[in-house]
């Protein structure tokens, strides 16, 4: 069986009730958007061709060879794309400091990138690593939509809530995460 | 309900103030609870700027991917001519374009930069860029983005400085906006104007796309890069399929 293949008899063992199933499919799904982001991230510097919002049903399309996203029986499953999205951007930035060697001017520079309009992920995953804390279902919203890349309608569906509260959660979650920039960390 | 609760709450019902009314809202509402207050102010503050920059409508993935081609490129801070490079606005095949200042006892300015790309220093491409240099010297026009100076940097390459445009391309701004068919065609009709200008000095651009065309905030479109643009003159008698009237 290919990767596809077997993606997608998992997900089918899934939607009809097998829990196990999910895990079964974590690794190659893993690997398969690893690769998508990977490659957009690179293609970043020679001029890209991915749309960045795409990568997360690109993924799903790619891995699960369905062509129609079906929100509400795919809900979990989205959800866990996105989370394995923030594993991936986490990793990938951490490389990049590592890389750097010189972790003070890293931290002017993120400033200036802060100010020129770049948000820094490993601030955003730090920051809302203590927002989960407190606010479980407003966190959430943050990892559908920034690091998963969802609208607000698609994160209403994954999570089973209103719209109106998806707008709601990601106005509070921005404000609460756009004030702990402001601290030096 | 939990301090949390309270905290989800009055920061929406405060929200639904007009601004200049939240700051009493929340200390009445909050009186006698200090580090609530201090957490629902700093969130309202804070609430204005995530709300005014567009940063947050990126996904992360494309804050990472800007933040490896910054991070990872060592122009970033250096100095060419009289100007600092403070980030990457984009790049083709042959030239990178970063945003500058001049900072100096003369004056401040915001310029864009356009430099060769590291391994592309060939002979000939250093003769096109010197090409486009002069081209660009000879074009002065309100919709075509300026040339300001020129020169080597310190590794002997040729830059260019150009004006630099903070706008958006002509169909993110046609959307984003829901322009009105109208308005489109004012546009277009003040890129043609730019597009005519050319062609009477004897310039095709060659490349003309929305992303080479950039909207400033006041609505003013900008003709941008003309990085292998010809000169008419220099071309063929005979014209070839590229320059047909599908090509401007």
């Amino acid at each position: 069986m290919t990767v596809q293949q077997s993606v997608t008899y998992w997900l089918s063992q899934w939607r009809d009730g097998d829990t196990q199933a999910l895990e079964h499919v974590t690794e190659a799904v893993y690997q398969e958007l690893r690769r998508l982001a990977v490659h957009y991230l690179d293609g970043e510097k020679s001029g890209h061709t991915l749309q960045p919002t795409d990568l997360v049903h690109e993924a799903y399309l790619h891995i699960s060879g369905i062509r129609e996203f079906d929100w509400k029986a795919r809900g979990q499953f989205v959800g866990v794309l996105a989370q394995m999205m923030r594993r991936i951007l986490i990793d990938h930035a951490r490389g990049r400091d590592a890389a750097k060697r010189q972790p003070d001017a890293v931290w002017e520079e993120r400033q200036k990138l802060l100010s020129a309009g770049i948000i820094d992920v490993l601030v955003v995953d730090q920051s809302l690593t203590r927002l989960a804390v407190r606010f479980p279902r407003q966190a959430k919203v943050v990892e559908l939509r920034f690091f998963g890349g969802l609208e607000s309608a698609e994160a209403a569906q994954v999570l089973e809530i209103s719209l109106a509260t998806v707008e709601r959660d990601w106005r509070f979650a921005k404000a609460w995460l756009q004030k702990e920039f402001q601290k030096p960390s | 309900m939990t301090g949390d609760q309270r905290l989800a709450d009055l920061f929406e019902r405060a929200l639904l103030l007009p601004e200049p009314e939240r700051d009493s809202f929340v200390t009445g509402e909050g009186a006698g609870d200090e580090a609530l207050l201090a957490e629902l102010k700093a969130m309202l503050h804070a609430d204005n700027a995530a709300q005014s920059t567009g940063a947050w409508e990126r996904p992360g993935i494309a804050h990472a991917a800007r933040m490896a081609v910054q991070l990872g490129d060592p122009a970033i801070g250096e100095n060419v001519g009289p100007y600092r490079i403070v980030e990457e606005l984009g790049r083709g095949g042959m030239g990178i374009v970063y945003r500058a200042v001049r900072d100096d006892s003369e004056y401040q300015q915001t310029v864009a930069i356009k430099r060769i790309r590291r391994g592309m220093d060939a002979e000939q491409i250093i003769a096109r860029f010197r090409a486009e240099r002069q081209i660009l010297a000879n074009l002065v026009h309100p919709h075509i983005a300026r040339l300001l100076d020129g020169g080597t940097d310190a590794a002997g390459l040729p830059f260019l400085a150009m004006e630099f445009v903070a706008g958006e391309p002509l169909n993110i701004y046609c959307e984003a906006r829901k322009l009105s068919l109208r308005a489109r065609l004012e546009l277009f009709r003040g890129i043609c104007d730019a597009v005519h200008y050319a062609h009477q000095r004897m310039v095709v651009h060659r490349d003309l796309k929305p992303g080479n065309i950039l909207v400033t905030p006041d609505g003013i479109p900008k003709l941008l890069d003309f990085g292998i643009a010809k000169l008419w003159s220099t071309l063929p008698d005979q014209m070839p399929p590229s320059l047909r009237p599908a090509c401007i």
